[in-house]
């Protein structure tokens, strides 16, 4: 009869594994739906301290689910009402050094705007579209992390590039 | 396919190269690539970087002897057990205390509980000390004097039967065929081939040919311990193997010498005890030298 080869996850050795496997993951859906004033590496810690204190409770196949849960739940006891930021980095993922002034400023507005649509896209588009578009994940994984079917997920990521895109294409008109 | 097919396929990757090339056509695909393209600065990994672990490892409470894993905690205790088991019978095994005795050898044993054994010679005398508190027990082979304290049950075993004790002094002879039990104080209890026979003060029990008789006896102490050995209606042949017993010498007598004695012969002298064992019987006797005695019958 097959068993698993742990029972409980209270072990350091395997409880930091689950740290390197699920904590950064776990920080950028919170930032994703919720944006970055929440501080949601913060929420991650909080979770797997909570994980911790229940390690002997926690089976390790639920470890992922309790980790979302609760640092989900956390971030909506503090959302309340609160606005939804998200900052582009000032790092380039392209250097854009050699290009006319003109590039320059179009590049900033253009930033700054898409900074402000994500921020007013729905949670659930925003969160669909960056899982996919920035950390890699399949329209399957998202619809995991998400608790919503394949189908939902891929319309979502479809509906936040279409707003982006309305959005942002008044400045290629000017 | 419309619009909305060819770019939910491209945000997909899932295009073939006729639809890359037809999405490729659209307007606005460009924008649709820069928006992805950029969408990358908001990554979470650099915007909501979470610690290494060794900064969230030392905010988590050290709790692991809270949680209690049943299945160590009974193979724990059993090790402990097997182990703890194992000291024991090994340790018992070494507190096995056997005395022996030469000849014509006393010894005086305390044991545990300051009862005293006296060990007469050619004996083997073996108790469990470990055990004594509760099992004052002891194998006995040969003869000796027991004087014990008030307490539990004290038990002689020997080959023939089983004494047990009521807090008392008696004797116990069980050599050869021998098996002999005089009480001088208190009360003992004698259970041989499954019989049961008190012993009172002053009384005796012997077991010859499995026929157990109790008779009394006079004195207070058994003749051994005052250095005599003493007999009643004894053949000549008992009487010389004790006298070679007690002083180790040879002893020539004429074998159809068939008389009974009754008397004692002290140990200390053998010129003396020689005299004791002739005179009533009319022998003489020959000290040939320190390990050689003749008895013969009549006067020279």
């Amino acid at each position: 009869m097959p068993e698993p080869i742990y029972k409980d996850i209270c072990d350091k050795i395997r409880f930091s594994k689950l740290y390197e496997k699920y904590a950064q993951s776990l920080s950028n859906i919170l930032l994703y739906k919720y944006g970055e004033l929440l501080n949601p590496s913060d929420k991650v810690q909080e979770a797997y301290i909570k994980l911790w204190e229940n390690c002997a409770k926690i089976k390790p196949e639920a470890v992922k689910s309790f980790l979302y849960t609760t640092a989900n739940n956390m971030m909506l006891n503090e959302v309340k009402h609160q606005k939804v930021v998200l900052k582009y980095q000032q790092v380039k993922p392209k250097d854009y050094t050699n290009e006319s002034p003109e590039f320059i400023l179009r590049k900033k507005e253009f930033l700054k705007r898409f900074e402000r649509v994500l921020s007013q896209l729905k949670e659930e588009e925003r969160a669909a579209f960056l899982l996919n578009k920035v950390d890699g994940k399949t329209h399957k994984e998202v619809a995991e992390i998400l608790g919503i079917t394949k189908k939902v997920a891929e319309h979502r990521i479809y509906a936040a590039l279409n707003k982006l895109k309305n959005e942002l294409e008044e400045l290629n008109r000017k | 396919m419309d619009k909305e097919q060819l770019i939910k396929k491209w945000l997909n990757n899932n295009l073939s190269d006729t639809e890359l090339e037809a999405f490729n056509t659209l307007k606005d695909a460009d924008l649709y690539k820069e928006i992805i393209e950029e969408a990358k600065r908001f990554s979470g990994n650099t915007n909501a970087k979470v610690e290494a672990f060794d900064v969230v490892d030392k905010k988590l409470v050290s709790h692991k002897s809270n949680t209690i894993n049943w299945v160590r905690v009974v193979t724990s205790l059993a090790a402990i057990l097997v182990v703890g088991f194992a000291l024991f019978t090994w340790l018992n095994k070494d507190q096995i205390n056997t005395f022996n005795t030469n000849f014509a050898q006393n010894e005086i044993i305390s044991l545990p509980d300051n009862s005293t054994v006296n060990l007469n010679e050619l004996s083997e005398l073996k108790y469990n000390s470990s055990k004594w508190d509760d099992n004052r027990s002891i194998d006995l082979k040969g003869e000796a004097f027991f004087d014990v304290e008030k307490g539990k049950r004290f038990d002689v075993n020997t080959e023939f039967g089983k004494i047990s004790v009521l807090g008392t002094e008696f004797n116990v002879l069980s050599k050869d065929s021998i098996f002999k039990v005089a009480c001088y104080e208190g009360l003992v209890q004698v259970t041989y081939n499954d019989n049961k026979v008190k012993l009172p003060a002053g009384t005796e029990f012997i077991l010859l040919s499995g026929q157990g008789t109790t008779s009394n006896i006079a004195i207070s102490e058994p003749y051994w311990l005052k250095n005599m050995s003493v007999f009643e209606n004894a053949s000549f042949k008992d009487v010389v193997e004790e006298l070679e017993k007690q002083y180790n010498v040879k002893v020539d007598y004429p074998l159809n010498l068939n008389v009974k004695f009754t008397g004692a012969f002290e140990h200390n002298n053998l010129e003396n005890a020689l005299k004791s064992i002739s005179n009533p019987l009319h022998l003489t006797y020959t000290i040939q030298n320190t390990n050689e005695v003749i008895i013969r019958n009549g006067k020279n």
